[in-house]
């Protein structure tokens, strides 16, 4: 009997073992990865944008130098904003905009244009609108009246609300600001802010061109803003191939 | 009786089997009811993969347990074959099936636990052209914080997702600064602020924290349902000896929903933060060369996915095209690669990743119960075979 139960405690404690300490999970890992550097062979890159990280030693693969990885779910997919209109200066994206761009006018007018990423909803497109007209000085609007005031583009991404707010906030300067023309375009888990604020004349002036661009911004090939979250068209993709456990 | 020996019976009783297997009926019954509201994810995580369930099951505080978990029915369980089989345990013909069967069935207990324990499941997510060198789990996120002095190398270091939810301070060796997590948030919702609104809806004063509001909102339970998780985190330099110096490198919201990671100055260079699902590198790299996906004619029904890798491993000199597609998975290093799905664009190919030292387990075990039964039911045939043979003879 004695071999037995010792057969068994030795058990006993080796599950309990097992159970308790054999989790990482919980450790904070510390390690070195070859050097993640924004490329930028065409121009502008968004920020989360990779160069391919092979190991040390890694041999060259023929036709990835340009190849840039997303850094997935958490990161910006990598997005084509396409080929802005000419007289749009381009900004450097900070750590918030995926893409900025400033146009002048005559008498100093400017307008700023920028296009934001964020994940999820983001509040919605009324909250957003809203947020919009505080800004000039306006009141909220209803989901009537948006409806009312908004324009439906198609896009790459999708259905894009297009919207065209004025006011001019007390203390603002006329040169600089009066006038909103933006688009919100979501995705299954990602919602696209496109906004132009500035002079209400020049963004007048620039509001088709606005409108064009924003109809041709889209997610690089490969790169799909959806494709980081299960959805049911993923879920339909699912093979029947059963992992072996 | 000595206590040792009314514990052994105890152990080894079919009582505690039978109530074992009971409470895993009512484990499964409770776990599906409670999918409608958790999801699955979460479940199988409070359910199935723990000791204990607890009550109340969102609560940081004060908890009791209420019924055994997956994890402690399934090692009793285990305990108790194993006491049964050493407790009854007589080498002999008539029962070498019975043994034979006990024996599979530990062999697969075992195996459940031991893959759920050391089996990691990720996937890799690749476009045509693409070469990476690690997969993803998108179920868990870590925090990283990338030290970008070095010309060479990035010095990465990954705080879980387990650490971030526990909260306080992470004091990180090699590191000129600390992490103080303020606040986790296991989904949330992230609006941009307005310029005019007061600096008190602001969740936090560096980084793109400055510019947005982040809120707590219900976790997702549908079966395609993400949670967006958050963190507001303040980062304090130290000093000599790891005591805190004075100052701060402010606050800073970390987000798997911020479109961008963000950067910041420390110790003469610069760093980047970035809250992004957990990562799995590989001391080898895969490239898609190609992609195909085949549907029935004139459906949308999938036939066929297949990726064209190329696998290169310099320390093994391993560099080999290979054709990865349904049921035909590619085993390389003790990880198995498997053709799971695609992206939206019909252009990514999504590569499903296991780690399980233990697969071969229900294998060995199925063929050893199968083989048990054969001799206890030859056994018997044998025997009811003789004894019909004698009752034939009288």
């Amino acid at each position: 009997m004695k071999l037995q139960q010792s057969f068994l405690l030795f058990g006993i404690i080796s599950i309990s073992a097992l159970n308790s300490g054999c989790n990482d999970k919980q450790d904070t890992k510390v390690y070195s990865v070859a050097k993640e550097t924004p490329a930028a062979p065409h121009g502008a890159t968004p920020p989360g944008s990779v160069m391919p990280v092979t190991p040390a030693g890694h041999p060259s693969v023929g036709g990835i130098t340009d190849v840039q990885i997303p850094s997935g779910k958490a990161s910006a997919p990598e997005i084509d904003t396409g080929t802005p209109p000419p007289q749009w200066k381009m900004k450097a994206p900070s750590s918030m905009r995926v893409a900025s761009f400033e146009v002048n006018g005559e008498k100093e007018a400017t307008a700023d244009i920028s296009l934001i990423l964020l994940n999820g909803a983001a509040g919605g497109v009324l909250a957003n609108v809203n947020r919009w007209q505080s800004q000039l000085g306006q009141p909220d609007l209803t989901e009537e009246t948006l409806a009312q005031k908004a324009q439906v583009i198609d896009s790459p991404l999708g259905k894009v609300t297009v919207v065209d707010l004025q006011g001019l906030p007390a203390g603002a300067d006329a040169a600089k600001d009066g006038r909103i023309v933006a688009g919100v375009a979501s995705t299954d888990n990602m919602t696209f802010f496109f906004k132009m604020r500035g002079n209400a004349e020049l963004v007048g002036a620039q509001k088709e061109d606005f409108v064009k661009w924003v109809s041709k911004v889209r997610v690089a090939a490969g790169k799909p803003a959806a494709e980081a979250s299960p959805s049911p068209d993923n879920a339909a993709a699912t093979t029947p191939a059963t992992p072996a456990k | 009786m000595s206590m040792w020996r009314r514990f052994f019976d105890f152990i080894s009783s079919m009582k505690l089997a039978i109530a074992c297997l009971a409470a895993a009926t009512v484990l499964v019954f409770a776990g599906t009811l409670a999918q409608v509201h958790f999801g699955t994810h979460v479940v199988q995580e409070r359910y199935f993969q723990s000791m204990l369930i607890w009550w109340p099951t969102e609560s940081h505080g004060f908890r009791i347990p209420v019924f055994p978990g997956g994890h402690l029915l399934g090692a009793v369980l285990l305990v108790n074959l194993l006491a049964a089989h050493l407790r009854r345990f007589r080498l002999n013909l008539r029962n070498t099936g019975m043994h034979l069967i006990h024996g599979g069935l530990i062999i697969m207990l075992a195996g459940g636990l031991f893959t759920d324990l050391f089996s990691v499941e990720s996937q890799l997510q690749i476009a045509p052209g693409e070469t990476k060198n690690y997969s993803e789990d998108a179920r868990f996120v870590e925090l990283v914080i990338v030290d970008q002095r070095n010309s060479d190398a990035d010095r990465v270091t990954a705080i879980p997702e387990a650490r971030l939810r526990r909260g306080g301070t992470v004091n990180l060796s090699g590191l000129p600064f600390q992490v103080v997590i303020q606040h986790y948030y296991e989904n949330s919702q992230i609006q941009m602020l307005d310029k005019a609104e007061t600096n008190a809806g602001r969740a936090a004063d560096h980084g793109v924290g400055a510019q947005v509001s982040v809120r707590e909102i219900p976790r997702a339970t549908s079966v395609d349902g993400v949670d967006l998780k958050s963190a507001v985190i303040q980062l304090v330099p130290t000093a000599e000896g790891g005591v805190a110096a004075t100052g701060s490198l402010g606050t800073w919201l970390v987000s798997e929903g911020l479109g961008a990671t963000q950067t910041f100055s420390c110790a003469g260079g610069p760093w980047r933060l970035e809250m992004r699902p957990v990562r799995y590198y590989k001391p080898y790299s895969i490239t898609l060369q190609k992609f195909t996906h085949e549907n029935y004619p004139g459906t949308d029904i999938p036939k066929n996915f297949a990726s064209q890798i190329t696998l290169i491993d310099p320390s093994h000199s391993v560099n080999r095209d290979v054709l990865i597609y349904m049921n035909h998975p590619l085993r390389y290093a003790g990880e198995t690669y498997y053709q799971s799905g695609f992206g939206k664009d019909d252009q990514t190919s999504i590569l499903q990743v296991v780690h399980n030292p233990s697969f071969v387990a229900p294998y060995i075990a199925c063929v050893v119960i199968g083989f048990g039964m054969l001799i206890q039911f030859c056994y018997h045939f044998v025997g009811f075979t003789r004894r019909t043979n004698v009752t034939r003879a009288k």
